[in-house]
């Protein structure tokens, strides 16, 4: 692009009205093209469309209707609409397809976790693949992480976005007269979205989950320290990789918070006169009280008729004077520890990682023999398979628990499965003080 | 305690909780210290389990020994102990000036309950979010607010008298976070915060003069 001498700015201020539409001009846009697409329409179908918007917007039919909508139709040609004269058809231009498919993306059902688990399935096939070639990294960092990572933390924004939508439309549906059922309705409404919302983020965590396998390919490039070259573009993507995850948690601490509030003002609804008075308290807080200076303090005085209150007593809660004795004598000196490179730390995180990885892989291991007995046998006994796992992994209880728990929820969600618990209890004699009810799981 | 329910509750019988030396001396400190104890807050939540399994003897022990009153209010789930130190007069001991809730924390945590609560703003949990929504939305309370910390008569403010508030708001919630009505996410950060149920305390506390409202406007204005 030739930057030279080119003011973004001066050149919008001079174009902004016919290269942004307006309002209706915009909507005219879409209704044509969720119709059309890049298929060719005629001026009948861009009037029918110019109709249609002015109708649902309240503007009503004008005496110059035709003469409204041509020069709608010679507007709109400027930038986003191509005119075949010959076969006296319509097609939009290809900055009209860019502008309808970036407001369609953004509006779309915001979130597809299946598609994201798909697109980053693929990122950790080609990056798998990426490494086995030389300088294979750098080229998977450019020719498909960047294109799509952009693409994927957008899919928490528009959640987050959902979040302040939820929360501004709470704000303006209290200060509304309504009668107590119909708030309480509508509120309990943005508490469904909100949950929904909430339902949303946990099915992108879990399509986030791939994002620990490139992770665990990342730590074995640095483990191998063939990383020199491109220990930036390893950052990155490990930063982008926190990112994402840090931002879904914190989507779903965030409604997490806003609940209990919501559903408080539910219960409380009843005392929205107690509400009201501590309003006009709070007034004559702000308004009627005053201050004093005595040496040199500010002290703020409530108005006549609100008295303090106490909220302790000094002279009750003891108070402990610590004095630390080696405060008392000459401070000895204190050697230096000797400077270490983060060696340690780095052998700790990678040790941590392969643990860590090490226990996602037996995990899915163990999940795996106990579906292949199932399938060969059409019934498990899961407790007996349990101490197997705890006795061949060391008694890694992590390990075993995780399993159980993987086993038990795919089971529970398969139709085609029955579990079976027996509330006895099943022990083994070389592991003791741990037990398990009776567990079977059975094909039907 | 389990099995003593048909005995006649004394004030020693909290003693003989397992659990008694553990936690007794913690419980019993903070509560001294006008700490608000929750299930969520202060933790380990045995703190709170302490208090609720042993309510009525460590009631007596308090009443007693102290002649103050161990309360608790709020609902079931989100119910929290306090002692109410307004109830128990200590024999005419003279009481100091830090033993009240300042008068602009009383102001600051009734505007928090406003913005949050009356107004809707349901997702505030940051004090830095308070100040810039009191800042950016809030411009006749804030120079109310600002008049009485900077003890002016202006309404104009300057860089100074706006610092000045925003370290009384941080101190405020400082205190909140003392009395156990908020909790810090991160202890250091001082900002992010959850709200505990015993935040409703404050507006207990000035329950009959908020009931009362419309009497004390009528009297102020009988005074001007």
């Amino acid at each position: 692009m030739k930057e030279e001498g080119f003011n973004l700015y001066r050149e919008a201020r001079d174009y902004y009205d016919r290269i942004v539409p307006g309002k209706t001009d915009g909507l005219i846009l879409l209704n044509l093209f969720e119709q059309y697409k890049n298929v060719d329409f005629s001026e009948e179908d861009v009037i029918r469309s110019i109709k249609k918007v002015h109708k649902d917007l309240g503007q009503g039919s004008t005496r110059n209707e035709y003469e409204r909508n041509n020069s709608i139709i010679l507007r709109l040609q400027d930038y986003y609409l191509w005119r075949d004269e010959i076969k006296k058809v319509y097609r939009f231009k290809p900055f009209g397809v860019e502008f309808c498919k970036r407001i369609h993306k953004r509006l779309e059902d915001s979130y597809s976790p299946a598609k994201i688990k798909r697109w980053f399935d693929e990122l950790l096939n080609k990056l798998q693949y990426a490494i086995t070639k030389e300088d294979g990294f750098v080229e998977w960092v450019e020719d498909h992480f960047d294109p799509r990572h952009t693409v994927l933390s957008e899919q928490i924004e528009i959640l987050d976005q959902q979040v302040n939508e939820s929360v501004k439309e709470f704000k303006s549906q209290i200060k509304r007269e309504y009668n107590k059922v119909d708030i309480i309705r509508i509120i309990q409404n943005i508490e469904v979205g909100l949950d929904v919302i909430k339902q949303q983020a946990l099915e992108l965590k879990k399509a986030f989950q791939t994002t620990y396998d490139i992770d665990g390919i990342l730590t074995e490039i640095l483990e191998e320290q063939k990383a020199d070259s491109f220990l930036e573009e390893i950052q990155r993507v490990r930063q982008f990789n926190d990112n994402v995850r840090s931002h879904l948690e914190q989507v779903s601490n965030r409604i997490e918070k806003i609940k209990p509030r919501i559903r408080e003002f539910i219960y409380d609804f009843n005392q929205r006169d107690f509400d009201r008075k501590s309003e006009l308290f709070l007034d004559v807080l702000l308004n009627h009280s005053s201050c004093s200076k005595t040496g040199g303090r500010i002290q703020v005085i409530l108005p006549t008729g609100v008295p303090r209150r106490k909220i302790r007593n000094v002279g009750f809660a003891p108070k402990f004077t610590i004095i630390p004795i080696r405060e008392l004598g000459p401070k000895q000196a204190i050697d230096l520890p000797p400077r270490t490179i983060n060696k340690e730390q780095q052998k700790r995180l990678l040790t941590k990682a392969k643990a860590w990885r090490y226990e996602k892989d037996q995990v899915a291991y163990w999940t795996s023999t106990a579906f292949t007995h199932l399938e060969e046998y059409d019934s498990l006994d899961f407790a007996p398979l349990f101490f197997q796992i705890l006795k061949q992994e060391n008694q890694n209880l992590s390990i075993a628990v995780k399993t159980a728990h993987r086993v038990l929820k795919e089971s529970l969600k398969n139709k085609n499965f029955d579990v079976q618990i027996e509330k006895n209890q099943f022990a083994d004699r070389d592991i003791p003080n741990i037990g398990l009810w009776k567990m079977r799981i059975l094909k039907k | 305690m389990e099995n003593e329910d048909s005995q006649e509750i004394t004030l020693h019988n909290f003693l003989k909780d397992k659990k008694v030396t553990a936690i007794f001396g913690k419980v019993d400190y903070l509560l001294k210290s006008g700490v608000h104890i929750q299930r969520n807050y202060p933790l380990p939540g045995e703190l709170y389990r302490f208090i609720e399994r042993n309510e009525d003897s460590l009631r007596l022990y308090y009443k007693e020994l102290f002649k103050v009153t161990l309360e608790k209010s709020g609902t079931e789930f989100n119910g929290y102990y306090f002692i109410d130190f307004e109830d128990g007069s200590r024999g005419g001991i003279p009481s100091e000036q830090r033993d009240y809730l300042k008068t602009e924390y009383i102001i600051i945590g009734m505007l928090f309950l406003k913005l949050v609560k009356f107004d809707g703003n349901v997702d505030l949990n940051k004090v830095s979010d308070f100040t810039s929504l009191l800042f950016s939305e809030y411009e006749e309370e804030k120079v109310a607010l600002r008049k009485l910390i900077a003890d002016a008569s202006s309404d104009k403010g300057s860089d100074f008298t706006d610092t000045r508030l925003m370290e009384v708001i941080s101190k405020a919630f400082g205190k909140f976070n003392e009395l156990g009505w908020i909790s810090w996410e991160e202890e250091q950060e001082k900002d992010s915060f959850h709200e505990q149920p015993s935040f409703a305390r404050l507006r207990n506390l000035y329950e009959p003069q908020i009931l009362g409202i419309d009497k004390l406007i009528q009297s102020l204005k009988d005074v001007k």
